[in-house]
């Protein structure tokens, strides 16, 4: 999967944007709906990480670890498509306001330069995160590895960790500022990114229910990613996880309910046709039926075995609904002349696919290299 | 260097303690687990420092960019619009207090050192699953000092 991606960045490079499926109206496609679902599933894990790590639960190392790990590469995938869906990526550079000789400054009014700024800092967030909870566990695999090419690999990964006064005194203060930082990284990176739509005029997009909408998403994504890594790597689901998965969803519930009211009551008449197309769509009751009664079967104890297929199921669905956002309301814009539909391409899929394969990759490549476990004072 | 190794974490604080009131400096403890009466680490208030200094600096730039620089007609708005200002200056913010906290560190740390006279310690290796080690640095009088080790598991001479 991770080879056809590859492939399939080459041939979008060489041939342009034509090769994916956007088409008048539906200038956005699946490059957004793939960029809001890998950011909100990077988001999310990150939000667990960080509200494990202020929490102190005991059980939190290995899952923590894991969520770390899938955020970075999240993180990863979300950011090969806003660069690459630029008409002209190599340029992605201008969005950077450096000093340049034709004296031009960044739209520093629209949301689509903050969205640059706040991939950035989830990015560098992260990455950060993720470098500094791995440093003692690296030092403790140098410390049993002994001398030899592996001893000094995570020797160096160690950066010379020792577990010193100093160093801990240090280490337990900036960790755990960067756990109370992560909260409100994560709060805005995932609004920033719903900007992006609501900063639009497009009926069914410009209201200020899509960011805490996106908000419960990327809970409900990361919540479930973890269930279902959990459930893989062995191990009983946790009851936090599902009562924060819950949480999420009867908040999206809410969202539901309140676009579908808002747009039927109101008096505009573009937005309740886009909600009556979406209504009318397989897509949209499916991303209901998986976001929002699927879950509720991890009220049953028994029933948290399948946590696995739940976890599996919202993943989807929160798929759904990043399509329905994105693609509804550009196929009913307000001009009725100017309707249309929207057919992903071969290519859509196989970049897709190759973001997929990029996640697992590097998280098998994770899981042999690094310990997903708290290695560090443990006997 | 005299590096000693404990059973416990009591045994190594009590000897810390003991070291410090008999005018030793240069010790340091390493351990498993931070001692319990670390001194607060300075890193977080220049991590909020730096963080607000660059919002505000971010704040700064958008408005002479959009009032001065390169001024652009967004949707009938007017030129300084402040709330626009908001989500760059608070990315930018956040990501300087990040790489202020990692770098700040780093550097409160003495990170990366690869190498510590204490990594000669023939159990040191044992740091990060059950020891707990107290090193005295810097020229002493071996006798006072070990007398005041006296509890200590094991104690070694290394090279400086």
């Amino acid at each position: 999967m991770l080879g056809g991606g590859v492939a399939s960045v080459a041939w979008l490079l060489a041939n342009g944007v034509q090769v994916w499926g956007n088409d008048w109206p539906v200038v956005w496609g699946f490059e957004m709906i793939a960029y809001a679902w890998w950011l909100g599933l990077a988001t999310g894990t990150l939000f667990v990480s960080a509200v494990l790590a202020l929490t102190a639960a005991a059980w939190r190392p290995m899952i923590s670890r894991m969520a770390e790990t899938l955020a970075v590469l999240s993180v990863a995938a979300a950011g090969v498509y806003p660069i690459l869906h630029l008409g002209r990526p190599w340029f992605f550079y201008w969005l950077i306001p450096y000093p340049n000789t034709l004296n031009l400054w960044p739209q520093f009014k629209s949301p689509l330069l903050w969205d640059f700024m706040s991939i950035l800092t989830v990015l560098v967030a992260s990455v950060s995160f993720w470098l500094l909870g791995l440093i003692p566990d690296m030092a403790a695999l140098r410390d049993r590895a002994g001398p030899g090419p592996v001893g000094q690999f995570y020797g160096i990964l160690a950066l010379g960790f020792r577990g010193s006064g100093r160093q801990w005194r240090h280490y337990r203060a900036v960790y755990a500022a960067l756990a109370g930082l992560m909260i409100p990284v994560v709060i805005s990176v995932q609004s920033i990114g719903a900007l992006d739509f609501a900063g639009g005029e497009l009926p069914g997009w410009h209201t200020t229910l899509l960011p805490p909408l996106y908000l419960f998403i990327a809970g409900l994504q990361g919540t479930a990613a973890m269930l279902v890594l959990r459930g893989w790597m062995g191990g009983p689901p946790a009851e936090w996880l599902s009562r924060v998965l819950l949480t999420a969803s009867f908040g999206l519930a809410f969202c539901y309910g309140m676009e579908a009211f808002s747009s039927l009551t109101s008096a505009d008449v573009a937005d309740a046709r886009v909600m009556q197309f979406k209504f009318s769509g397989v897509f949209y009751w499916a991303a209901i039926v998986l976001n929002c009664l699927v879950p509720q079967v991890l009220w049953f104890a028994p029933v948290k075995r399948l946590a696995i297929p739940v976890g599996m199921a919202v993943l989807v669905g929160t798929w759904l609904e990043h399509y329905v956002t994105t693609i509804a309301s550009q196929s009913r814009p307000e001009l009725l002349s100017t309707w249309g539909h929207y057919t992903p391409s071969f290519w859509d899929w196989s970049l897709y696919g190759g973001t997929i394969g990029l996640a697992a990759t590097g998280m098998l490549i994770a899981t042999q290299l690094l310990p997903m476990d708290r290695v560090w004072g443990r006997p | 260097m005299i590096l000693a190794r404990f059973d416990d974490a009591a045994a190594r604080d009590s000897a810390a303690r003991r070291l410090a009131e008999a005018g030793v400096r240069t010790c340091e403890t390493f351990g498993t687990a931070p001692p319990p009466d670390a001194r607060r680490s300075l890193v977080p208030l220049l991590m909020i420092a730096f963080g607000i200094a660059t919002a505000l600096a971010a704040f700064a730039m958008q408005a002479y960019a959009t009032t001065y620089g390169y001024r652009l007609d967004i949707g009938g708005r007017p030129d300084l619009f402040w709330p626009a200002y908001i989500p760059f200056a608070v990315e930018a913010g956040f990501l300087t207090a990040i790489l202020t906290g990692v770098v700040g560190f780093l550097i409160a740390a003495r990170m990366p050192s690869l190498y510590d006279p204490v990594d000669d310690g023939f159990a040191f290796p044992s740091v990060s699953r059950d020891g707990w080690f107290l090193s005295v640095a810097g020229k002493h009088d071996a006798a006072p000092v070990r007398a005041l080790l006296a509890d200590a598991a094991l104690v070694e001479d290394l090279p400086e």
